[in-house]
C-alpha cells in the first residue's frame, strides 16, 4: 500500500512538472518574433489553391537565383517557359494552358524536383529534392515586389529606344495579318473593336485587365510576356535593353536606378490642355453647380503616370462616376470621386498629399482635417456657361504676380511679444521675414496660388478662425484664459502661442523647433 | 421526529430565499454597476503629439509642493537618457522614447499617478489611506499608513514610489493632482506651467470630448484611442498618441475591469455568510441535540421496560420453581409417609404370624 501512494505521488508531480515545462516552451517558442526577409523575387506558389484545399504548405520560390543561375551556365528561359503558338513565351511553367490538378502537381514536381535531381547527380549546386524542403511550414521570406507603373518618364525611354514605333507594344493598332492599320478614327466603332488608332493608342490596362478574360491575358501575364521577352531579345542583340529579372523591375531600391532624362517631353495622344468637368451629360438635371474648369495640362504635369487619375482605363472619369454612381464606377459618385478626402486619385485627396510639402505644411498641418472650408468650392467650380475664354486658358488665380510692396507694406518688422513675461523675456517675432518666406513658398505652386487667390489668404495661417483682411485680430484678442468650459477646444495664450509656433516649426522641418533660446532668452 | 424535519425544511427554505435575494443586493452595491466617476469629476488629458520634453511641469510641481530641489536643474536634458519614475521627492517626471514617433523622432510622455476612478491602490489598503475624491483626485493620507507598500504592488502600472531612504516616517510618493489648489480655483501646478498646453485640465467629460473631437480633427496626427478611458475601468489622466501607447510604456493590457471588481463578489458575499452561516450551523447544531436527547430519553424508558420485565419474568420463575419445589417435597412426605405406613404395616404383619 506504502508503494502504491508513492507512486501516484510521483506521477502526479511529474505531471505538473511537465505542464510547467510545456507552458514555459510554448511561450517562448514563438514564431511571430522572427522577422521574415524580404525578396523581390519571391514567388509564393499556391496556384493549386483552385483546385481544392492546399495539403501542404505553398512553396516559396526564388525566381532570381534560378534565372541567374541557368543565365551564368548560358542557359534562357526556355528551360522552363514554353513558346506559345504566336510566338511569345509562356509565363506559367513548363506549360501553356489550364491543366487539371494531378496535372500541374506533376508537372512542378517532375520537372523542380527532376532537375534538382539531376544537378546533384553532376555534381552541381542544386535544390530541394524532399517535400518538406520545398513546401516549408516555417517560410524565411516574405514577397515584397513594388509595383512598378510605366511612368512618363519610363514610357519616355521606351519610344526614344524603339524610335517612336508604337506598335510593337500597342499591339492593336495594326491588323496582325496584313499589317495595316485595324481603325483610323478614335470612333465607338473602334472603341467596341478595342482598337487603337495611331495617336490615340491607349493603356495596356484598357483591355488587359487583371483576370484573363477568354484569351486575353492578365496585366500580370501579358506585361511579363511582352516586357521581359522584349528585354530579352535586345540584350541578346546587345542593344540597350530593360531589366529582366525579378528584382531588378520589383525591388523598390532598383527602380531608382532607372534612367532620368531631364525634360520629359508631354505624352502626345490629342489629349485637351482644358476639360470642363461636369456629369457629361447635358440632360442630367443634377448637374447644376457650376462647372470645373480643368487645366489638364498643368495636371499632366504635376504627376508621373496617367493612372493617378486614371486608374484603370484612359476613359473621361464621368464615363464610370456618374453623377449617381453606377456599377461601372465601383458605385462611387462623380462627386465622391472628385472630393474623397483620403484618395490620392481624388481632387482634394491628392491635393490634400500636396499641402503635406514642406512648403505648405507649416499652415496646412495645424488645420483640421475632417473638411474642406466651404469658401474653396468656388475655387474649381468657376465655370460660366456662357463665357469664352481665349487660348484655352482656365480662370486661374495667379498671384506670384502680386509683389510685396502691394500687400506687405504695413507689416512690422518685428514684434516683441511680452504679454507673458515670467521666466522668459519677450520674444522676438520676426513678422515680415516670416510672411515672405510663406509668400515665396506658396509661390513656387500653382495649386498653392490658384486656391490661395490672393495674398491675403496667407495672414489667415495664423490669424485663423476670422475674416481675411488686411488688418487682422491680434492673438491675445481670442486666447486669454485656458480650459474655458465654454470654448473647450480653444487654447489659452500661452498654449496659442506655443502651439502655433512650435507646430509650424515642426511641420517645416526646421531644425530643433523647441528649443526655447531660439525664441526668448531667459531671465537672469 | 416529524416535528424537527418540518422545522428544518423551513429553516432551509428561509436560507434559499435571503441567500438569494443578499447576494444580488450586495452585487449591485459592488460588481456588476460601472462606476463612471463622480459627475464633474476632474482631470487631465495629455497630448503626448504636444509634449516638447521641456520638463516645466516637473519644475512647476516641485515648486508647488515644496519638494527639494533635485541634483541637476530642470533644464538638463541629459537626464532623458534614462527612463524615470516617481522617487522620494519626485511626484512626477517626463520620459523620452527615442524614435517612436511616425517619422523617426522622438517621443515625450509625463510619468505621474493616473487617479483611476476605482484605484487599485485604494483597493489594497487595509487602513484606507487612499479616498477617491468628489473632485477626481485620488488622495492619500499620511497619517495612516504603516507602510506595507501593497499599494505599489497594486497599481496595474506601478506609478506611487516609496520613501525607502527615510528611516523613521517613510510616506508614499506621489502624485496629488494637486487638490488643495483645485479646491482654491487654480489649476494643478504642472497644468498651468505647460506652456504646450500638452496638459488638458477640466471635466473628465469635458476631457473626453475635446479628446474625440481632437482625433477626428486630426486622423493622421492621432492613434484612435483615449488611453484611460476605459482601462482598468477608466482613469482621470488620460492620454492621446501618435503611437501605440506600449512604446510610451502605458501598458494597455490591463483590460477595462475596475480593480475592485475582482473581489467585489467575494467580498460582497461575506456580510451574508457570516449573517446566515452561524444561525444555519446553529440550527443543524441544535437539530442535532434535540436528535440525541430524544434517543437518549427512549433509550433509557426502553432499558427501564426491559429491567421491569425481566425483573417479572425472574419472580415468575422463581414462583414456579418454588411450587415445584413444594410439590416435590410434598410428593416426597407422602411417599414416605406411604412407605412409613407400609412399613408399619408389614411390621405389624410379621409381628402377627
Amino acid at each position: 500500500m506504502k508503494n502504491r501512494n508513492n507512486s501516484v505521488f510521483l506521477m502526479c508531480f511529474g505531471l505538473a512538472l511537465l505542464a510547467l515545462v510545456l507552458s514555459f516552451a510554448s511561450a517562448c517558442g514563438d514564431s511571430d518574433s522572427r522577422i521574415l526577409k524580404e525578396r523581390a523575387d519571391l514567388l509564393i506558389l499556391d496556384g493549386m489553391k483552385i483546385h481544392g484545399e492546399l495539403e501542404r504548405a505553398p512553396v516559396q520560390f526564388k525566381h532570381d537565383n534560378h534565372t541567374l543561375r541557368l543565365e551564368a551556365e548560358g542557359q534562357g528561359c526556355s528551360v522552363c517557359h514554353l513558346a506559345n503558338e504566336n510566338g511569345t513565351r509562356s509565363i506559367r511553367f513548363m506549360r501553356i494552358g489550364d491543366v487539371s490538378g494531378k496535372q500541374q502537381m506533376e508537372i512542378y514536381h517532375n520537372y523542380c524536383i527532376g532537375c534538382h535531381q539531376q544537378r546533384l547527380d553532376l555534381d552541381k549546386d542544386s535544390g530541394p529534392v524532399t517535400c518538406g524542403d520545398c513546401h516549408k511550414n516555417d517560410p524565411e521570406y516574405i514577397a515584397a515586389q513594388a509595383k512598378i507603373g510605366f511612368s512618363k518618364t519610363i514610357h519616355y525611354n521606351h519610344i526614344k529606344a524603339m524610335n517612336y514605333n508604337c506598335v510593337t507594344c500597342h499591339h492593336e493598332t495594326l491588323d496582325q495579318n496584313t499589317g495595316k492599320p485595324r481603325c483610323d478614327k478614335a470612333d465607338a466603332e473602334a472603341i467596341a473593336n478595342n482598337c487603337q488608332p495611331s495617336g490615340y493608342e491607349t493603356s495596356c490596362r484598357d483591355c488587359h485587365m487583371e483576370k484573363a478574360i477568354e484569351n486575353r491575358s492578365s496585366i500580370r501575364d501579358a506585361s511579363h510576356a511582352m516586357c521581359i521577352d522584349c528585354h530579352q531579345k535586345r540584350g541578346e542583340d546587345s542593344l540597350k535593353t530593360g531589366p529582366v529579372i525579378c528584382s531588378d523591375c520589383h525591388d523598390r531600391n532598383k527602380q531608382i536606378l532607372f534612367k532620368k532624362p531631364g525634360k520629359v517631353p508631354r505624352l502626345k495622344r490629342y489629349q485637351p490642355d482644358k476639360v470642363i468637368i461636369g456629369s457629361g451629360n447635358v440632360t442630367d438635371e443634377l448637374n447644376r453647380l457650376a462647372k470645373v474648369e480643368f487645366n489638364h495640362l498643368a495636371h499632366e504635369n504635376a504627376v508621373e503616370n496617367c493612372h493617378n487619375c486614371h486608374h484603370g482605363q484612359m476613359n473621361k472619369c464621368n464615363s464610370c462616376h456618374t453623377t449617381k454612381g453606377d456599377i461601372k464606377g465601383g458605385r462611387i459618385t462623380l462627386e465622391l470621386s472628385m472630393h474623397a478626402m483620403n484618395e490620392k486619385g481624388s481632387c482634394v485627396g491628392c491635393h490634400n498629399v500636396k499641402k503635406k510639402e514642406k512648403d505648405c505644411a507649416g499652415c496646412h498641418d495645424l488645420m483640421p482635417k475632417h473638411e474642406m472650408p466651404k469658401s474653396s468650392c468656388t475655387s474649381c467650380h468657376n465655370h460660366h456657361e456662357n463665357e469664352v475664354l481665349a487660348n484655352n486658358k482656365v480662370h486661374d488665380n495667379d498671384t506670384a504676380t502680386q509683389t510685396e510692396d502691394s500687400l506687405f507694406k504695413n507689416i512690422p518688422e518685428q514684434i516683441d511679444i511680452s504679454q507673458l513675461e515670467a521666466k522668459f523675456d519677450a520674444a522676438r517675432f520676426p513678422h515680415k521675414k516670416i510672411i515672405l518666406a510663406l509668400k515665396s513658398g506658396a509661390d513656387k505652386s500653382k495649386l498653392a496660388t490658384h486656391f490661395h487667390g490672393d495674398d491675403e489668404t496667407l495672414c489667415m495661417g495664423c490669424h485663423h478662425h476670422s475674416p481675411k483682411g488686411t488688418s487682422p485680430p491680434a492673438c491675445i484678442s481670442c486666447h486669454n484664459k485656458p480650459f474655458d468650459e465654454k470654448d473647450l477646444n480653444r487654447p489659452g495664450l500661452l498654449g496659442a502661442y506655443h502651439q502655433q509656433c512650435i507646430g509650424c516649426h515642426k511641420s517645416i522641418g526646421m531644425k530643433n523647433p523647441t528649443d526655447c533660446a531660439v525664441c526668448h532668452t531667459e531671465k537672469k | 421526529m416529524d416535528k424537527s424535519r418540518r422545522q428544518f425544511l423551513k429553516i432551509l427554505t428561509g436560507t434559499t430565499v435571503a441567500a438569494t435575494v443578499v447576494p444580488k443586493a450586495a452585487e449591485a452595491a459592488s460588481a456588476n454597476k460601472h462606476f463612471e466617476g463622480y459627475p464633474d469629476g476632474l482631470g487631465v488629458l495629455h497630448d503626448t503629439t504636444r509634449c516638447i520634453g521641456c520638463r516645466q511641469c516637473e519644475e512647476a510641481c516641485n515648486k508647488v509642493n515644496d519638494l527639494p530641489k533635485p541634483e541637476k536643474p530642470f533644464s538638463d536634458k541629459f537626464v532623458f537618457e534614462q527612463k524615470r519614475r516617481s522617487e522620494t521627492g519626485v511626484f512626477t517626471v517626463v520620459n523620452r522614447y527615442d524614435g517612436v514617433g511616425p517619422n523617426g523622432e522622438d517621443v515625450f510622455r509625463k510619468f505621474q499617478c493616473n487617479h483611476c476612478l476605482e484605484p487599485a491602490c485604494g483597493n489594497a489598503c487595509f487602513v484606507n489611506a487612499f479616498k477617491k475624491t468628489k473632485e477626481g483626485a485620488v488622495t492619500y493620507d499620511a497619517s495612516v499608513c504603516v507602510g506595507c507598500r501593497f499599494c505599489l504592488l497594486a497599481c496595474p502600472w506601478s506609478l506611487p514610489a516609496y520613501e525607502y531612504d527615510n528611516a523613521y516616517s517613510p510616506v508614499v510618493v506621489r502624485c496629488t493632482l494637486c487638490r488643495p489648489r483645485v479646491l482654491e480655483g487654480k489649476l494643478p501646478g504642472c497644468v498651468e506651467a505647460c506652456p504646450m498646453e500638452a496638459l488638458t485640465f477640466g471635466k473628465r467629460e469635458d476631457l473626453l470630448k475635446i479628446a474625440r473631437d481632437r482625433i477626428k480633427k486630426h486622423p493622421d496626427r492621432y492613434i484612435d484611442h483615449i488611453f484611460g478611458e476605459n482601462e482598468i475601468g477608466g482613469t482621470s489622466w488620460m492620454y492621446l498618441s501618435a503611437v501605440d501607447f506600449n512604446k510610451l510604456e502605458l501598458n494597455t493590457n490591463v483590460g477595462t475591469t475596475p480593480t475592485p471588481k475582482f473581489t467585489a463578489g467575494a467580498l460582497g458575499a461575506v456580510p451574508m455568510i457570516v449573517g446566515l452561516w452561524p444561525v444555519f450551523l446553529t440550527g443543524v447544531w441544535a437539530m442535532n441535540k434535540r436528535k440525541e436527547k430524544i434517543a437518549a430519553d427512549e433509550k433509557a424508558t426502553a432499558v427501564a421496560a426491559a429491567v421491569e420485565q425481566a425483573n417479572a419474568e425472574a419472580d415468575e420463575k422463581l414462583k414456579a420453581a418454588q411450587e415445584k419445589a413444594n410439590k416435590a417435597k410434598e410428593k416426597a412426605i407422602d411417599a414416605a409417609v406411604k412407605k412409613a405406613l407400609k412399613d408399619a404395616e408389614k411390621a405389624l404383619a410379621e409381628e402377627k404370624a
